[in-house]
């Protein structure tokens, strides 16, 4: 199985005997409102996300959408009109090619607002690739799979030009495992982890060269996963080098700006 | 027979009673007319009766009619203003019978409540309130009464949002009431009677013009008091020039000749700077200092002193330019350049406030362009050749905010009839019905409004929405800076600057010092210094931009008195400059001439390298607005050629560049003459997408369409990530005509590219000569930056350096490891030292296996061979570059040939091609 991002899009394609599948991740419908509380308003971005992912599914023609996680924003309890869309949005999709929503920390109570021919499950194994949100501790039989994807920590990085401008872009991370912190929850071999960005733009990301804090979720916060020397891959394709060789940017320990 | 015989007897006795006797000639213009109920623009000198003018009729009316209350109301730009209205005119409208109310935001609940209760026959108010007057239920009832109209100090009103949102608001009033309104507009300085009149009057509707000429009225001069050399001791200690020491002195000496003297200047910090010379010179001379950043008290108790002829001397930006009583002026002094005509009119007026009067007026000019540049705004404002107040059409975002205003009132509207009503005012005569809908649709999409059919509603959160953004003048919240190291406090920052670049680590520079962000709170910004340069955070400017006209007879001054203007020209119109400010002049060009300098005048541009061609000078006399509109353009096309920055300086008669690396005048020259004046509006649209003037509006405009909040925080959302969201959407579209409209001049910057390509307009290149560095200063703004690209590029360029590559040598076919960024520009074998070297990818062992035979055998070594020849004709050829392109993903040798033999300018363009390269592979071949 071939585990490739799509150039331009953030969405991941898997392919091999076991089918052919576009991954998004975190598309996090209903941010809107939270952002309203902030005092933004955003036009609602459902149309676009479904946009956006119906041409994905026209070009490369899956045999499977799935959907990694955090499809929905509001925790825990969503209000009427936010389960209006989650449910429009998976009931349009789901009419064109079968729908796996791996359920994540914000997908609490999906399944009231799903069709029923959308599949939940809280993992996923697609051939040799496994599948997790990544909020919680994968299960054992992932971590024995080639390579797992992960979401939920919307990576991105913080790039500087010479005066200290900063730009924000979203991106991708390919890392190893780190052996010795690994062997004291599962077992050898190891995967090698694919971290995808989140597939809403409203959301911005946690800097992957942030110095002090890290990554979201139990495999970075303790240290499984080698950050320093994972690559870092923009979401045009555009390939930066190893996180360590980026400057280090301070991370603003808890300060998440969207 | 006086126009007066034809008012009511009882007014004409009140009239009589209250000293005004006889008609003054706008009154004798204008009372006519307004009894017959015609439409009119009055434009009157100050002091004059004006108001009188418009109200006595007015007063006729309501005197023989008595209508219901509210009949007349009385808007003027100011609460201030308002204040000495009902001042003014109590007395006698109560001997009329007729009461005098005031509404605006400093009115009291109380007073509020009793209006409702019992309503004035003339309300006096602000544009802001008659928005909020539809508001209120009972309210808006009242406004159906409404018959007359005055908008006071109309020039103020006309040229800006704050006024175009009144058009509208008047023709609502007008539709509401059910009935039209008449209409009269005032004011003491207007170039475009026509355009203000149909401002005022709205479509299809007659409007009377009457102009009482002012030019004969004023008199001024201007002066520029010599430096004296035994002043430098007391200039030290002043902590100024002698010049500036001269300057204060002869303010004063015009001061204590007169009884009360205003002493205009063009911004605040001016006024600050000023009086606190002043009273460092003179602890007790009389003065005070009056703007609009002092609090209310401050200046009321200012006004009275000033009245009471406590203070001799009052120093005042534009916040007395309009008509605030403050009692006699004797003299009006403006301290530098006015820099307009019609503010020159409007601050001279001020001064002989009484019938038959001369209004007198001294310009202090404080260097050899400012005292040009003063005697031509002098001669323009004699002849009352005013600057044209410039309306722009479709205004979306007041389209917008008006939209919001039609619902609250009544929850709902009609699409129709709302879309009938604004295209009434006269900003949106033009305004197509699907401009309209867009915005509409906007709002409906941020949550604001709901749209059925034909109709639309308001939705929860669009009446805080309208309260808070009622106001159309834009009102940023400033972050004090503070040092963490002293714990003081070092200045403020816009909020626009935390909306963009508000990040922990972001550096910046202030009060010429680099500093970094430790910490945000709330209202504040923690820094520490930073040994590395930061961005120049840049804040709302206040400065009046000099006309185009009036810089381009400035270079016509020039050249007259240089004696260069032919024989046959017209002649020369006298110009009231005294001995001094004339001598500051001439000897100023005659260091030009002597020299064998260039002139530069109205039909020639001088480009001169300064400081070894690091800072070129574009001399100029095109005005503040094209010079910024050339700066721009030419430094966009600059940073891209250096691609680095460059620092931009621009006054009404240079543009200064500075340069990270010397570039020749003649190239400067190659990138004006290539503008293509057509072109002119969609090149400036890519050059300002990424400015920060553009983001500074897109955050003003945010809130005007309500797509941010007024308690928005910045802190924990990116406003760069929202306003992305923003692109062609109409909102995004009002930023960017605002900005072009507001600090930019395409038409005369195209008319000026095309008087250079006929020839009219000389490009000169000459050597640093003394006009030219006359505009150097030390402070420069970092505007022509921030593509987003670059911190992208100096990445992957790193990531470039950073690669490893085995270097093979195909003469001893060694091998050596080394990172690109360790090759050298001319490569030599380590151990033969042969020129001939392949740089190969680490990954790549294959091919060096297959070349480390002798000889090559098989056609696949053969192959192979033949590729590291190409390669290492590329590192010999290209140097590093060679080395970067070859280090690239999915750059094999032919590409990396293609990409190198394109000609680069720079090397931004060059990194940017093989960025692009490598996209293009991981989009087309794999990804990772």
């Amino acid at each position: 199985m071939t585990v490739e991002p799509v150039a331009g899009e953030r969405a991941l394609e898997i392919s091999g005997p076991a089918g052919r599948y576009i991954v998004a991740a975190d598309l996090h419908v209903g941010i809107e409102e939270q952002l309203a509380r902030c005092g933004f308003r955003v036009p609602d971005q459902t149309d676009r996300n479904l946009e956006r992912l119906r041409r994905l599914v026209d070009e490369r023609k899956p045999s499977g959408l799935v959907l990694l996680g955090d499809v929905k924003h509001q925790v825990p309890y969503a209000e009427r009109w936010e389960k209006r869309k989650v449910f429009r949005l998976l009931d349009e999709l789901s009419a064109l090619v079968p729908v796996t929503v791996v359920s994540g920390n914000h997908d609490g109570g999906i399944g009231t607002m799903a069709p029923g021919r959308v599949r939940r499950v809280g993992s996923l194994v697609l051939g040799s690739i496994g599948l997790v949100h990544g909020h919680a501790w994968p299960p054992e039989r992932l971590m024995r799979c080639k390579t797992l994807v992960l979401a939920h920590a919307h990576p991105s990085v913080l790039l500087c030009d010479e005066r200290g401008r900063p730009v924000t872009e979203a991106c991708w991370l390919r890392a190893g495992i780190v052996g010795r912190k690994a062997k004291e929850r599962y077992g050898p071999p190891f995967p090698e982890i694919v971290l995808m960005p989140a597939f809403t733009d409203l959301r911005g990301g946690f800097p992957v060269n942030g110095r002090g804090g890290r990554l979201l979720g139990p495999l970075f916060r303790n240290g499984l996963v080698d950050v320093p020397r994972a690559r870092v891959y923009l979401t045009d394709g555009t390939f930066l080098g190893c996180v360590r060789d980026l400057l280090p940017v301070p991370s603003p320990a808890g300060r998440y700006r969207m | 027979m006086s126009v007066f015989d034809l008012l009511a007897p009882e007014l004409r006795r009140v009239l009589a009673d209250t000293g005004i006797g006889e008609p003054t000639e706008p009154q004798e213009l204008a009372i006519g007319p307004i009894l017959r109920g015609e439409n009119l623009l009055l434009i009157a000198p100050t002091g004059m009766g004006k108001t009188e003018a418009a109200v006595i009729p007015v007063f006729d009316r309501m005197v023989r009619e008595r209508p219901k209350a509210p009949s007349f109301i009385y808007i003027t730009p100011l609460r201030a203003l308002n204040r000495d209205m009902l001042r003014r005119l109590k007395d006698w409208a109560g001997k009329l019978g007729i009461t005098v109310g005031v509404r605006h935001g400093d009115t009291t609940q109380k007073e509020r409540a009793e209006q409702v209760r019992q309503p004035p026959d003339m309300l006096i108010t602000t544009p802001e309130t008659l928005q909020i007057m539809f508001g209120g239920a009972k309210l808006r009832e009242l406004l159906r009464a409404v018959r007359w109209v005055v908008v006071d100090e109309i020039h103020e009103l006309a040229g800006d949002e704050r006024g175009w949102q009144l058009a509208v608001g008047l023709e609502r009033l007008a539709r509401f009431s059910g009935r039209d309104l008449q209409r009269i507009g005032l004011s003491a300085t207007v170039g475009n009677a026509e355009e203000v009149g149909d401002y005022l009057a709205g479509a299809g509707r007659k409007v009377k013009l009457l102009r009482v000429p002012v030019g004969k009225s004023l008199a001024i001069s201007v002066e520029a008091p010599g430096p004296r050399n035994e002043d430098a001791p007391e200039a030290e200690r002043l902590r100024c020039d002698t010049r500036t020491l001269a300057a204060i002195r002869r303010c004063e000496s015009l001061i204590e000749g007169r009884r009360s003297t205003l002493l205009f200047v063009n911004t605040r910090d001016n006024a600050e700077v000023l009086a606190s010379r002043f009273h460092l010179w003179k602890p007790d001379f009389p003065i005070g200092v009056h703007h609009g950043s002092l609090y209310r008290d401050i200046r009321i108790q200012m006004e009275d002193d000033f009245k009471s002829e406590r203070l001799r001397g009052l120093i005042c930006t534009s916040s007395l330019e309009l008509g605030i009583d403050v009692g006699t002026v004797g003299l009006a002094v403006q301290y530098g350049s006015p820099r307009q005509a019609t503010r020159l009119v409007q601050r001279v007026g001020r001064s002989g406030h009484r019938r038959g009067l001369v209004s007198e007026g001294v310009i202090i000019a404080l260097d050899a362009d400012d005292a040009a540049e003063a005697a031509v705004l002098a001669r323009k404002a004699a002849a009352e050749e005013i600057e044209p107040v410039e309306l722009r059409e479709n205004p979306l975002g007041v389209l917008a905010n008006q939209l919001v205003a039609s619902t609250v009132g009544r929850r709902e509207a009609e699409l129709d009839e709302v879309f009938e009503t604004i295209r009434g005012a006269r900003p949106f005569w033009t305004l197509e019905r699907a401009a309209f809908d867009a915005v509409l649709r906007q709002l409906v999409s941020l949550g604001i409004l709901w749209k059925e059919e034909g109709r639309f509603f308001r939705r929860r959160g669009a009446i805080r929405f309208f309260y808070e953004n009622l106001s159309m003048i834009p009102d940023e919240k400033s972050y004090r800076i503070i040092d963490i190291t002293t714990r003081k406090s070092i200045g403020t920052l816009d909020e626009f600057f935390i909306a963009t670049y508000g990040e922990v680590g972001v550096r910046f520079i202030v009060k010429g010092a680099s500093w970094r962000i430790v910490e945000l709170w709330e209202d504040s910004v923690l820094v520490e210094p930073s040994p590395e340069l930061g961005a120049i955070p840049g804040w709302m400017g206040e400065e009046i931009p000099v006309p185009f006209e009036a810089a381009q007879e400035v270079g016509r001054l020039r050249a007259v008195l240089a004696g260069e203007a032919g024989p046959s020209g017209p002649a020369p119109p006298s110009y009231g400059l005294d001995a001094d400010a004339k001598r500051l002049v001439t000897d100023r060009l005659d260091a030009q001439k002597s020299g064998g300098f260039a002139l530069p005048t109205d039909r020639r541009v001088v480009v001169e390298p300064h400081q070894n061609g690091r800072i070129l000078v574009l001399n100029a006399c095109f005005g503040t607005k094209v010079n910024d509109t050339l700066a721009r353009l030419l430094s966009a096309f600059l940073s891209a050629r250096l691609s680095s920055e460059v620092g931009i300086q621009t006054d009404p008669y240079r543009v200064i560049f500075e340069l990270p690396a010397p570039v020749k005048p003649e190239t400067l020259i190659g990138h004006l003459v290539k503008l293509e004046p057509e072109d002119l509006a969609r090149v400036l649209r890519v050059v300002i997408s990424n400015s920060s003037i553009l983001k500074r509006e897109l955050l003003h405009t945010s809130r005007k369409f309500g797509a941010v909040d007024k308690r928005a925080d910045f802190r924990s959302v990116s406003f760069d990530r929202i306003a992305r969201l923003y692109r062609d959407t109409p909102l995004y579209e009002e930023a960017v005509e605002k900005t072009l409209f507001d600090r930019m001049d395409i038409p005369r910057t195209a008319g000026v590219l095309r008087r250079i390509r006929e020839g009219d307009i000389e490009v000169a290149v000459g050597p640093a000569s003394p006009i030219g560095a006359a505009g150097i200063q030390l402070r420069w703004d970092m505007l022509a930056t921030g593509k987003v690209e670059r911190p992208i590029l100096l990445a992957f360029k790193a990531r470039l350096e950073r690669s490893q590559v085995r270097l093979f040598c195909l003469a001893c076919r060694k091998t050596a490891r080394r990172q690109v960024k360790e090759i050298p520009e001319h490569i030599a074998c380590p151990y033969c030292r042969g020129k001939m070297v392949a740089a190969v990818p680490l990954g790549d062992d294959r091919s060096l296996e297959a070349a480390s035979g002798k000889r090559a055998a098989t056609d696949e070594q053969k192959r192979v061979l033949a590729r590291l020849k190409k390669n290492a004709n590329l590192l010999l050829a290209h140097g590093k570059r060679g080395a970067l392109a070859l280090a690239a993903r999915g750059v094999g040798v032919d590409t990396a040939a293609r990409l190198l033999n394109f000609q680069h300018e720079t090397e931004e363009e060059f990194l940017r091609s093989v960025l692009a390269a490598e996209v293009q592979y991981a989009k087309n071949r794999r990804f990772w």
